[in-house]
């Protein structure tokens, strides 16, 4: 049977000094160790075309390694062949035992068998193994070694095709000797130290070039004629040698400079003048402030000191005088902001007090005034006219309680017959305000006391009016639960006695009075309070102090609490002492 | 004077030997594609990159490339790039003074000394001609094609870099190369010491005195302004 498993068939070179073979052999990289993909010059088409297979090159190198490292197909009948084999080791084994007439153990060489066998298989996939990697590696090197060939013709576009060592140096000296060349040229009119020296010839154009240099530099608008007087000998000069057809490049050279000298003396001289101008200022401007110091209040003068303290040619002596003053001013400016301070106070307090402003006067008419006044005299904003309302409410509300409060003291021992009493309680718990209204008439024309229709009549009213609540608390309309439950605090005609009936009340009272307490009060002159508004038979304020002791000992009050008493008092317009 | 040296002639014939010797090794080559006239370098390799594809791509073939050492030269339609089969290349042994070993061993001895030339004190070449020597001591005598091959491109790769690099950091119109435009298809650089188109351009030589109009000089700041001289070096 032929071995399925290759043998190595490639020999190792016979090269002393390198061990092994394949990419052993390639030299390490030296410096760079990025410069197998160094990039030459950027934009050649065709180096696109160079990376692309280069990169396709890389791309088989690395399909190559993959094919190669996958493992072999298993060979056709792997598993018949493996059954074949470990019934040839059994078959071996016991040929070995009945030849040695038991000696031998059948099993024990079967197992030596089969072991070498499974040795053998090991060693051969190893080697199989070992193959694959050497392919690997050889696939590698050759598109290796295709790349660096491609790199290399690259880097090779890049250069000249002749070359010496000084085209990879930088002449430095030579391009400076060039440049001081160029200055001295240029220094010089167009001509060069040899022309200007006679050991070389200028030509008839580097003449010319040099005379138009010379003429712009005498031009309309060139330095020269701004600052050179007229009859200046150097602008004399030149002029002569421009009209000299015969002028040598020293001639119009040493023209052109004496020109540009006598240009920077006057702008010296020039200097000169400008500086002696400056100090006479200064010392100008300080014996004025000596003699005046107000002037140091002109933003213009500060502007001066501050532009002498920061000049650097400014003298020593200069600057301290500009620093004195300069302190002045500062001082003279701390006591201006001050002033203008103030000013500004009084400006803003004055506007303040005389604008005009809408308020609500001590008679409750909304006024314009100026503020200043409404505000000496306590005077409420209109935006007050709110918590005016509801002040007004509450008043409202109170004077309903008061109202109650009287009658159901007045009907104190009288009942009313059960058709009445079922009339009046469905007209106070009628939604329907018409049914209400239907009832209370039916009531009245029923045969009523008067007490009980003052009672009857302030009912309906205390219902309506505390449901003004919802107002002062900031309820909104409230839903028909929120009403029932306000109205439910209301005593009723089924409240079942007076007892009852007044601690109600009084528990509505006490609630009034806590919302009052949220609600600013507007200065009027005639406070909004409870008490306007009682029925007829409520008296008016009577000025005269009852002694609550004495009343209760009267007949009238006879079996009365305290506070029915006080209560009944007090509906009388009279004050209730001890 | 400072020695010229022509680094494509003598890279070409490196690669010239090595082809004659995988040739007369008796290694039947896998593609040969000649240069043209006036082809663009880009042709030619997508050429040789669809030649190699079909008899198993540049993994399978070493490819050495040159124009004839005899020739024209480069930029000219007077040579090929050709590809062996590395496994025939790995079952070949290079024989006993094998002439075309030697011949290869010495065309890259003399571009390394080229390199040298142009970068004396460049390590990549130092270490290049050092290992080179190994191979040259027995003339490669029993090293399998492929290796041979290989080993001989590879010596050749960092120096060449180096010079190359050297020069785009130093020269191409004294501007970095990545911030210039790619030259034109043909534009290549005349050799040294050949005529140069008027006006100059590239590296022209230095010195000599300025060609253009001086500017004026500073006595006079208000005139017009002359063209800046032209400082070539």
């Amino acid at each position: 049977m032929a071995d399925p498993i290759p043998q190595p068939t490639t020999p190792a070179p016979n090269l002393s000094g390198l061990s092994q073979s394949g990419t052993a052999v390639l030299p390490p990289p030296v410096g760079n160790p990025d410069a197998l993909t160094t990039p030459a010059p950027a934009g050649a088409p065709e180096q696109a075309i160079l990376e692309g297979n280069m990169q396709g090159a890389a791309d088989q190198r690395q399909q190559a390694a993959t094919e190669m490292a996958k493992p072999l197909p298993s060979a056709p009948h792997a598993r018949l062949l493996q059954m074949i084999q470990g019934l040839s080791a059994a078959v071996a084994g016991s040929g070995a035992q009945w030849a040695s007439r038991g000696k031998v153990s059948g099993a024990e060489v079967t197992n030596q068998i089969l072991a070498q066998e499974a040795q053998q298989r090991e060693n051969q996939q190893k080697l199989a193994m070992e193959q694959k990697q050497q392919d690997v590696q050889n696939h590698l090197a050759i598109g290796a070694s295709n790349e660096a060939t491609a790199n290399m013709m690259m880097n090779l576009m890049s250069l000249k095709q002749r070359m010496t060592q000084s085209d990879l140096e930088m002449k430095g000296e030579t391009q400076t000797q060039a440049i001081n060349l160029a200055d001295f040229v240029k220094q010089n009119f167009g001509f060069t130290p040899e022309q200007l020296t006679g050991t070389a010839t200028a030509n008839p154009d580097q003449i010319k070039m040099g005379k138009s240099m010379l003429q712009r530099a005498i031009g309309p608008d060139s330095a020269a004629i701004t600052i050179l007087p007229k009859d200046s000998p150097a602008l004399k000069a030149a002029q002569t040698v421009l009209d000299d057809p015969n002028a040598t490049p020293g001639q119009v050279s040493s023209a052109g400079n004496a020109l540009d000298i006598a240009v920077k003396n006057r702008q010296t001289a020039q200097g000169y003048e400008a500086k002696g101008s400056v100090i006479s200022q200064r010392t100008d401007l300080f014996a004025k402030l000596n003699t005046n110091p107000k002037l140091l209040d002109d933003p213009s003068t500060q502007a001066r000191l501050q532009g002498i303290l920061n000049d650097p040619n400014s003298t020593p002596d200069q600057i301290k005088q500009a620093n004195s003053y300069m302190k002045q001013a500062s001082s003279a400016n701390e006591q201006y902001l001050a002033q203008q301070t103030k000013l500004a106070e009084a400006r803003g307090a004055a506007y303040g007090a005389n604008r005009p402003v809408n308020v609500i006067d001590e008679q409750g008419v909304e006024r314009v005034m100026r503020a200043g006044d409404a505000f000496a005299r306590g005077l409420s904003p209109v935006g007050a006219t709110k918590a005016m309302s509801q002040a007004a409410q509450i008043a409202d509300i109170q004077t309903g309680s008061n109202s109650l409060r009287q009658s159901i003291l007045e009907n104190r021992g009288s009942e009313f017959t059960t058709d009445q009493e079922a009339k009046l309680t469905l007209a106070l718990s009628a939604h329907d305000p018409t049914v209400m209204t239907n009832e209370i008439k039916n009531l009245m024309a029923s045969k009523l006391t008067p007490a009980q229709q003052d009672l009857v009549t302030d009912l309906a009213q205390m219902q309506e009016r505390v449901l003004s609540v919802r107002n002062i608390a900031g309820m909104g309309q409230g839903s028909e639960q929120t009403r029932n439950a306000i109205l439910a605090t209301v005593p009723g005609i089924a409240s079942g006695n007076t007892t009852m009936a007044l601690k109600q009340l009084d528990a509505v009272d006490n609630f009034i009075t806590n919302l009052q307490k949220g609600v600013p009060k507007a200065n009027l002159a005639t406070p909004i309070a409870a008490g306007a508004g009682l029925h007829s038979n409520t008296a008016p304020a009577s000025g005269k102090a009852v002694s609550l002791q004495a009343a209760m000992a009267l007949p009238i009050n006879k079996g009365k609490t305290a506070d029915q008493v006080r209560a009944d008092i007090e509906a009388h317009g009279h004050q209730v002492t001890q | 004077m400072a020695e010229t040296v022509q680094l494509h002639k003598a890279f070409s014939l490196v690669q010239e030997r090595l082809t004659k010797l995988f040739d007369e090794s008796g290694v039947k080559r896998s593609f040969t594609v000649p240069y043209v006239d006036g082809e663009p370098a880009d042709a030619h390799v997508a050429a040789v990159g669809a030649a190699a594809q079909q008899v198993g791509g540049l993994t399978r073939n070493l490819v050495t490339t040159t124009h004839y050492s005899e020739g024209k030269g480069w930029n000219s339609g007077e040579g090929h790039t050709v590809g062996h089969p590395a496994a025939k290349l790995r079952e070949t042994l290079i024989s006993k003074k094998d002439e075309n070993a030697k011949a290869a061993l010495e065309a890259a001895h003399a571009y390394l000394m080229d390199i040298k030339k142009l970068r004396p004190d460049e390590p990549s070449v130092t270490v290049s001609l050092a290992q080179l020597k190994l191979a040259e001591q027995t003339q490669a005598e029993g090293m399998n094609l492929q290796d041979f091959g290989v080993f001989i491109i590879h010596l050749l790769q960092n120096p060449t870099q180096a010079v190359s690099r050297a020069h785009a950091m130093n020269k191409h119109g004294r501007v970095h190369p990545t911030l210039t435009a790619p030259q034109e298809e043909g534009q290549q650089q005349p050799p040294e010491g050949e005529a140069t188109p008027a006006g100059g351009g590239g590296e022209a030589s230095a010195g000599g005195a300025p060609t253009a109009a001086p500017a004026a000089p500073a006595a006079a700041p208000a005139a017009a302004p002359a063209p800046a001289p032209a400082v070539q070096g």
